[in-house]
């Protein structure tokens, strides 16, 4: 028992140093008077959630290297006004409960005012009441989950809903194409459910029927959900993968099994150009929406030659990189127009207009969402091309 | 403070599971690992159960202890044939089996989308929407449970269930229908971990299946050994433990390019050399 004691004082003191350091960090940048001085030119602290370990961990790491990206660059211009950005990143592994933790610490004890973040809808939406609580904006510029439309006022975004691309994929399904049975190939995660969702509402709505094979995402044998679609003769296949790889696998089997439908991808597998060249043939006018980037946009090419100059290779998953690299320069124009203020930065979000990113512009709606987002895209000959009806 | 309170919270929903587990591993010997999903069907309960017929939080847990003692005593039938290893097989197996269920039954749990905008508990007007309170609500369920299983443990049901660890064949020579009891403590541990779902749903107003995943199970597994087998008290410090480890490297001021996956690291080293220098684990009486 002596030692079980022990064991209990070793808590003890893990307890005690968890709040040794919450005190001495939560004290220095308050310390009374001298420091309301120091506020004034010290570090603006900026939270950072996202995933750098698990699962989600191959977008946070690309992700961290850009935020860190645009700070250098943020404060080699004379940062905010003359006051240096400084992030404070912590790790929430794609889940709720961690992004919840990692939220209450950048609340309480970095008294952050603005957090960007989470990466993953999962993150957002758990940690969306920790900020909005707290009077905190949590600014996300990967969450694509419809259920965050309109989640808080101190919510807002710069990537946009996977409404957008459902809802319009499934009109021009209906009207122009004249599809009345859609075929789903749906990976089982949040992203490609809800394209699915969205899709289906929409597409329901205006009369026609929709069927889903969902599989898990370790799934890389696709051949009994093709011959089953093959054989229900749907007027269309909707793959909706999470990665472009997963995506190639589904129509390299379809092929094997000489099943040539038409077409309906989503915004992963076109906008990944390695895969729409490789599959040329087989997505020929193929229908797809895009939240794609704009090669010629100077921002995103600075963005790409910056981040190759820094990490020696382009970044990953460039329509995320996109809003990231924009998301820490909102933020720098936010706490210059408003201060390290949560309410009026949160005000502040829904009149953003038109703001030049590598993203293109950007429009923030007053339920937080981007404005715009996808639009219908064809592809032809191994190129994604704008739709014309 | 938030923040404290906040990591509190964790710790009581974490003990309330551990404790739970101790009954069916710790005191009775059978190695489980399918209680995240009791834990989830607790914690899917509340949230449909809140969000779709604004149910009471309170009659949600009630209702989420039924479903989930259903769930446990068909799960602990099919397992009461099962014995050791396979035991432990088995109960993997149910794990993944509900954890698919969250996953594709999307009319009811909405899949891999999750459920949001889970209300906090009211009770006679008054909301749980600060943390404070919750915490004490938390923490009250928490010694709740730690007093439901002192005295299950204590009671003669529990020396029979401690027996059947020891030497099941014994105990039946002297009449006692083994296969009742091991049921029976299977259902009463599903049901409170049940408890930590129905709290974790609406303290988090966010859930999705990541959260029951069989890691989870194993975390849970990890508490109780750690916090010692068959310790009520080991359960509740192994979850406190682990729960503000995690937390407390937060501050270890390693590079920001390293640190999360440093502090990963150093996790799971502490707990190989805790296992190694205490292998029953704080106050455990008990090994496996």
């Amino acid at each position: 028992m002596i030692n079980s004691k022990k064991i209990i004082w070793g808590v003890v003191v893990l307890i005690a140093l968890v709040a040794i350091a919450f005190f001495s960090m939560k004290k220095s940048p308050e310390a009374p008077d001298t420091a309301t001085k120091n506020e004034d030119t010290g570090p603006i602290k900026v939270g950072v959630i996202l995933p750098l370990t698990g699962d989600g961990a191959v977008y946070g790491e690309p992700a961290r290297n850009i935020y860190q990206m645009a700070v250098v660059e943020i404060n080699a211009a004379d940062g905010v006004g003359g006051r240096m950005l400084e992030l404070v990143v912590e790790d929430s592994k794609c889940t709720g409960e961690t992004a919840v933790s990692a939220a209450q610490k950048l609340i309480n004890v970095d008294k952050v005012k603005v957090i960007i973040g989470g990466f993953c809808s999962s993150e957002s939406l758990a940690a969306t009441p920790v900020a909005a609580n707290a009077k905190v904006v949590l600014f996300s510029p990967g969450s694509s989950s419809p259920d965050l439309t309109g989640a808080s006022p101190f919510f807002f975004r710069n990537y946009p809903s996977d409404a957008s691309q459902g809802t319009v994929l499934a009109r021009i399904a209906y009207n122009d194409k004249k599809y009345k049975t859609v075929a789903f190939i749906q990976e089982q995660t949040d992203y490609a459910a809800g394209v699915y969702k969205a899709f289906n509402e929409e597409f329901t709505k205006l009369g026609g029927t929709v069927t889903n094979e969902s599989f898990p995402t370790k799934n890389t044998d696709f051949r009994a959900i093709v011959t089953k679609i093959k054989d229900a003769k749907p007027d269309a296949v909707f793959i909706d993968t999470q990665t472009p790889a997963v995506g190639t696998r589904i129509m390299q089997q379809s092929e094997q099994l000489q099943y040539k439908p038409a077409l309906i991808v989503n915004d992963v597998i076109s906008g990944d150009p390695d895969t729409v060249t490789q599959n040329a043939e087989f997505l020929e006018g193929a229908l797809t929406a895009e939240f794609g980037i704009d090669p010629q946009n100077q921002k995103f090419q600075h963005l790409i030659t910056a981040y190759k100059e820094k990490y020696g290779q382009e970044p990953p998953y460039q329509s995320y990189a996109q809003t990231e690299y924009d998301a820490v320069f909102m933020v720098r124009d936010a706490l210059l127009a408003n201060g390290e203020d949560g309410e009026k930065i949160a005000k502040w979000s829904r009149t953003v207009k038109d703001w030049e990113g590598a993203s293109g512009k950007i429009t923030i709606l007053p339920s937080g969402d981007r404005d715009g987002g996808h639009s219908p895209r064809v592809i032809k000959s191994g190129k994604v091309a704008p739709y014309t009806k | 403070m938030e923040y404290f309170i906040h990591l509190g919270i964790l710790v009581a929903i974490y003990a309330i599971l551990a404790l739970s587990l101790n009954l069916v591993i710790g005191y009775t010997g059978l190695l489980s690992v399918t209680q995240a999903a009791f834990y989830g069907i607790g914690a899917y309960a509340t949230a449909i159960l809140i969000t779709s017929y604004d149910v009471n939080f309170f009659l949600s847990i009630l209702i989420g202890m039924a479903a989930t003692g259903l769930a446990a005593f068909i799960i602990g039938y099919v397992l009461s044939r099962f014995d050791g290893d396979y035991f432990a097989l088995g109960s993997f197996g149910f794990n993944i089996i509900i954890f698919s269920i969250f996953m594709n039954w999307q009319e009811l749990t909405r899949g891999p989308l999750g459920i949001p905008g889970i209300d906090r508990p009211s009770l006679f007007g008054f909301v749980f929407s600060d943390n404070t309170p919750f915490l004490v609500l938390a923490a009250l369920l928490a010694v709740l449970a730690y007093f439901l299983c002192q005295f299950i443990v204590h009671s003669s049901f529990g020396r029979v269930l401690k027996a059947i660890r020891e030497d099941e064949k014994a105990i039946q020579i002297f009449g006692y229908k083994t296969g009742y009891y091991k049921l029976v403590v299977f259902i009463v541990g599903a049901m409170v971990a049940s408890v930590g779902g129905s709290l974790f749903a609406s303290y988090i107003t966010f859930i999705d299946p990541s959260s029951f995943h069989l890691n989870e199970s194993i975390f849970v597994l990890a508490i109780i050994i750690l916090g010692g087998l068959a310790n009520n008290k080991g359960a509740v410090w192994g979850a406190a433990f682990l729960i503000l480890l995690p937390e407390a490297l937060r501050f270890v001021g390693f590079p920001t390019d390293i640190a999360a996956q440093m502090r990963q690291v150093v996790y799971g080293l502490i707990l190989v050399l805790l296992m190694l220098y205490r292998p029953q684990g704080l106050m455990g009486e008990y090994k496996l």
